[in-house]
């Protein structure tokens, strides 16, 4: 196979899982202004969460194998509607008025004690939910074998953000959110429900996040630590791409992708840092990320 | 990697150095594109479930051979998903591999009695082996100071050049001026056992210590780009 094409097909599905869980980290950033270090763990929750759903699904033959990716889409929801409204409402609310490096901070808290939390709950042994994996068989591209579980999720990824665009850009919710992320001041002065739109878009960011969970989960060995290696990565996605933009998370998230197949195809050592190399580059050019905007700051 | 890596095997090149959070399908391409005759890893725990989930069912582990250095303890929670005819290390004698003795029939039997369905593999046998050092430690001090609990200065120095059996095996402190332990290594082959659904290793080789240590007065590295002088092999 050409060295470019597997660059290419190896950084797509590279991207595709970090662009779910980049997208909801920088949403909550528009809507919230808030960088929420706990990302990392709600994708860590999601992904015990269906591990744990799948094992009982498969284990109990409860019904065809391909009802196990509703049950994944499932184990997502049900963290992010357990998890959002009470995260959001029961413990950031209480720092919107502070400074922003208190929020960043309480977060980091929220971090460890989710980490700790998941310890607790599920052990410290792996967890798998290969099934779901090998449901899709083998894709031969360009004479390589790829498992078509990678491909269900690029798909998976695409539609996310096609979904998440036509949602933001096509409907009323949507650009009821996109008011809140331009201006909140002007958009409670015109009636806007604030505070519900804060707890929605939280929510949905930790769905975003358990999402890339849950269907990450079939291809790895769920085990404690994955949720500091996504949130580093996430982190250099959004500052990619410009926080809160999800254009920019789609191009970060594939520039990263690519950025970290070439460097393995071509360089290994390069690996290590080539991801920050990227973001040193771009905010050395373009500080604001690329697809944001420079905004005045109020007085 | 480094000169002794392709001292021992020539023309091997490193694809990929760190766990990013699980993910290896881009190493796993350049592995298949490279069509190697050998892979060889020393991920461990997690990291390397990860890779064997990923790498069987795209067939790199497939008629090639394939190395996992420290690997014994993935075999009980991967099961069938590991490819027969896998060579395994242990990082030592330890789990299956450790020779019928004893202490290792003593310790086998008090690990199925205190964690039933759980098959001891390094990291018990490695925490046995440390207990029973510090063990042999504090009889050796009681001994020298007429049966007085020991400080630990005293203890550390019982400890220098002290040897004692452990369920893997013979393991003495050799190197480092009697500071640096060394015991005996082994690998083997994969087979799944329907019967007992389980990972059996078959094909062991054992090594002795002075086999896979270099002898005092020399470091790892250089004794192998010499060629293992001095090694003495079973």
């Amino acid at each position: 196979m050409n060295i470019a094409a597997a660059i290419f097909v190896d950084g797509l599905i590279d991207a595709s899982w970090l662009f779910i869980v980049a997208v909801g980290l920088t949403l909550v950033f528009g809507v919230l202004n808030i960088l929420n270090f706990a990302h990392g763990s709600l994708f860590a929750v999601g992904a015990y969460t269906a591990a744990s759903a799948v094992g009982w699904y498969y284990g109990g033959n409860f019904g065809p194998a391909f009802l196990g990716y509703f049950v994944m889409l499932g184990a997502a929801l049900l963290v992010a509607v357990a998890m959002g409204p009470l995260l959001e409402r029961g413990v950031l609310r209480l720092f919107y008025r502070r400074d922003e490096v208190v929020i960043v901070l309480v977060t980091y808290a929220l971090f460890l004690i989710l980490e700790d939390a998941t310890k607790l709950i599920w052990g410290v042994n792996p967890y798998y939910a290969y099934e779901p994996y090998g449901l899709l068989g083998n894709v031969s591209v360009f004479g390589l074998s790829y498992v078509g579980y990678d491909f269900a999720l690029v798909g998976l990824a695409l539609l996310t953000g096609v979904l998440l665009w036509l949602g933001l850009n096509r409907t009323i919710s949507g650009k009821v959110v996109l008011a809140v992320i331009h201006d909140r001041d002007m958009s409670g002065a015109m009636g806007v429900n604030v505070t519900r739109v804060f707890v929605l878009a939280f929510t949905f960011g930790v769905f975003l996040a358990a999402l890339g969970g849950a269907f990450t989960a079939p291809k790895i060995s769920v085990q404690p630590g994955i949720s500091i290696s996504v949130i580093l990565l996430s982190f250099a996605v959004v500052v990619i791409g410009g926080l809160g933009s999800v254009e920019g998370a789609a191009i970060a998230a594939l520039i990263v992708g690519l950025a970290r197949a070439a460097a393995i195809h071509l360089m290994p050592s390069a690996e290590l840092f080539i991801v920050y190399l990227v973001m040193a580059l771009v905010l050395a050019l373009r500080p604001e990320g690329l697809f944001q905007r420079t905004t005045t700051r109020k007085i | 990697m480094s000169a002794p890596s392709t001292r021992t095997m020539p023309g091997a090149r490193t694809r990929g150095r760190i766990s990013r959070a699980g993910q290896y399908g881009t190493e796993i391409s350049t592995l298949l594109q490279e069509k190697p005759g050998l892979v060889y890893s020393s991920l461990w725990g997690g990291d390397l479930e990860a890779f064997v989930l990923q790498a069987a069912p795209r067939g790199l582990m497939k008629d090639r051979l394939v190395i996992f250095s420290a690997s014994d303890h993935v075999l009980q929670p991967l099961g069938n998903r590991m490819p027969d005819g896998v060579i395994v290390g242990a990082r030592g004698a330890n789990g299956q591999f450790a020779e019928p003795s004893p202490i290792n029939d003593w310790f086998v039997a008090a690990v199925a009695k205190a964690h039933p369905g759980v098959n001891p593999v390094q990291p018990h046998y490695r925490g046995a082996q440390g207990v029973l050092a510090v063990k042999t430690a504090v009889e050796k001090a009681m001994a020298a100071n007429g049966g007085k609990k020991p400080t630990t200065e005293e203890m550390a120095a019982a400890m220098v050049g002290q040897e004692w059996d452990a369920p893997s095996g013979h393991i003495k402190l050799a190197l480092g001026d009697g500071h640096q332990a060394i015991q005996s290594n082994a690998a083997g082959r994969t087979k799944w056992d329907a019967d007992a659904k389980m990972i059996k290793l078959v094909d062991i080789v054992h090594f002795a210590a002075e086999c896979v240590n270099p002898p005092p007065g020399i470091k790892s590295a250089d004794w192998i780009a010499e060629g293992f002088t001095g090694a003495k092999c079973n």
